[in-house]
């Protein structure tokens, strides 16, 4: 059972000082499927999605990527796995153009002796077609990613995803902040990501964006896992209801 | 061609140096644009230039180093004190290695202890003048004309230097991993942390450029001018930031232009001597100073702000 998930994590625990962050959480992502991790503020959605992405190490508890035990050090061992989080604000330098953003830290270049140079050309070819495979329309193809709206930046990031071939694409609430026709391209995205085969986890608090395109839905709340539905079984409702009052709200028991 | 180049940063150094040479051409009835002047001048500008563009490094890692004038000082009177006893080109390799050990100093301090770059460097700035007292006991060292200062010190290759430095990294920055790397570190670190950029290895690299070519300016100075005072070098980290900023880079990290900062140094030179020459009395230098860095980098803010919001 355990390799047919992408990604196994178990009973894991994490502390900061006295604050129990995560309290012996187990959560899995299955191969091609969109999981919506969804909780309160404060609930550990932000920790468990660091520690799989190599940010953060747990104090107890293991993580198995296809099968194998595994333990990220670093964002980039977790990167080098095909692990790739894509925050809304952080995946993007402001003063910087879409080419230099999109290969930051893994820039195409030409060897000349013992030298590396940029190939700008075949960064900018390679990042817009990504950006516009990613369906994003762009006034200005060289301009300062400073210049980007919410939806572009991570288009950035999404396409970064998919050009380096990650298999699990971790959306850090995407949507806050966002207009509503840009949320509408972001959710696109995911069916995108997912169309390719990759696996998804969609952080959010607002189950209205991650009831639209999840497979499944994992409830946290205060450091530990409270509820788990597969999409079919529950309406929004009963997904807010269950953070709302920190237990699994009867109307969805019922439907069970 | 020219709504492309009011988009450059650099536009308001260009803008400043075109205005200055004009002004002092006129007001010096012509001395100013002569042989012999432009000749100082650019000797002046090949010794700024390459610590400015040392220093820009550093500004694009959203980092400061005050360090260079002591470094630049310090180089130029170790030269002196060596050269003798090692050979000249044995004792600039020396003082080279020690310019590049001071800056891995100053930025493996600032990344392992967190404290700001600011105070690092002003400490080191310090400590370095400080060493330079005690080495020279406050007298000012000469040096004897050989081969070496020659090659170092001369107006015909002086200016060929500047351009070099300047070619080799206009590439770094803009044309190699290192550069993005750099770039995206001080345009916003957490973003280059987490894409995998190793922020302190970068930021270590820059404080290294900075220190290594503000030693090698020291080098050309003490090659031409042949005799440097224990003062030598006081007040350039303050020209070479100013130099870089007239330049178009960015204090808060992120952007910065070689070229710019080299162009930033030879307007600040030019002000030098044109000031000297027009009549008017020595101390109006940094009057004037003041007022162009803060008109150039008005300029400078607009054309970035313009680049930065949607148009």
């Amino acid at each position: 059972m355990e390799k047919e998930k992408l990604i196994i994590m178990k009973g894991i625990r994490k502390k900061f000082g006295a604050v129990v962050a995560l309290d012996g959480v187990d959560f899995d992502v299955g191969h091609g499927e969109v999981v919506g991790l969804v909780g309160d503020n404060g609930a550990g959605k932000s920790t468990l999605v660091k520690i799989l992405t190599g940010v953060y190490q747990p104090d107890e508890g293991e993580i198995l990527l296809d099968g194998k035990k595994v333990a990220f050090e670093s964002p980039t061992e977790a990167r080098n796995a095909g692990i790739e989080a894509v925050h809304q604000y952080g995946g993007v330098v402001d003063t910087l153009d879409i080419a230099r953003n999109f290969f930051i830290g893994r820039e195409i270049v030409r060897k000349w002796g013992p030298f590396k140079f940029l190939d700008l050309k075949k960064m900018r070819e390679e990042s817009l077609k990504m950006v516009k495979k990613v369906g994003i329309q762009l006034r200005s193809e060289d301009a300062l990613a400073a210049t980007l709206s919410g939806g572009q930046r991570q288009a950035i990031s999404i396409g970064r995803a998919m050009y380096f071939k990650a298999r699990l694409v971790i959306l850090d609430e995407p949507t806050n902040h966002l207009s509503i026709k840009e949320v509408d391209t972001v959710l696109d995205f995911v069916r995108e990501i997912k169309k390719q085969g990759t696996s998804v986890i969609f952080v959010t608090h607002n189950i209205y964006h991650v009831y639209d395109v999840a497979d499944r839905l994992v409830v946290l709340d205060r450091a530990k896992k409270i509820a788990e539905f597969m999409k079919t079984e529950v309406t929004p409702e009963d997904v807010i209801d269950t953070i709302r009052y920190g237990t699994v709200s009867r109307k969805s028991l019922r439907k069970e | 061609m020219i709504r492309k180049l009011m988009k450059k940063p650099e536009i308001g150094v260009i803008t400043s140096l075109i205005i200055v040479f004009a002004l002092f051409g006129v007001m010096s009835k012509g001395a100013f644009l002569s042989i012999g002047v432009l000749k100082t001048v650019f000797a002046v500008s090949v010794e700024l230039g390459i610590v400015a563009i040392g220093v820009t490094h550093v500004l694009v890692a959203a980092e400061i180093d005050l360090s260079v004038g002591s470094i630049y000082g310090f180089s130029a009177l170790m030269f002196a004190k060596m050269y003798k006893m090692l050979s000249p080109g044995l004792a600039a390799i020396v003082v080279l290695v020690l310019g590049m050990g001071i800056g891995f100093a100053n930025g493996y301090i600032r990344v392992k202890t967190r404290v700001p770059s600011l105070i690092v460097t002003l400490g080191s700035m310090m400590t370095l003048r400080g060493i330079i007292y005690f080495v020279t006991g406050g007298f000012t060292q000469s040096v004897k004309a050989s081969f070496f200062t020659k090659i170092l010190g001369s107006d015909i290759l002086d200016p060929l230097w500047l351009i070099l430095v300047a070619f080799i990294f206009t590439v770094v920055l803009t044309r190699t991993p290192f550069g993005n790397r750099l770039l995206a570190t001080g345009g916003n670190i957490e973003t280059a942390r987490t894409l995998g950029v190793k922020v302190d290895k970068i930021r270590v690299v820059a404080f290294m450029i900075s220190s290594t070519l503000a030693s090698l300016a020291g080098l050309i100075s003490i090659s031409r001018l042949r005799v440097a005072s224990a003062t030598h070098g006081e007040l350039m980290e303050l020209e070479a930031i100013a130099a870089a900023v007239m330049g178009g880079t960015l204090l808060t990290g992120g952007y910065g232009s070689v070229v710019g900062s080299t162009m930033g140094a030879i307007l600040i030179a030019s002000l030098r001597s044109g000031l000297l020459l027009s009549g008017a009395p020595s101390y109006w230098y940094v009057a004037f100073l003041g007022i162009i860095l803060v008109v150039a980098s008005v300029i400078n803010l607009t054309v970035v702000r313009k680049l930065m919001s949607s148009s």
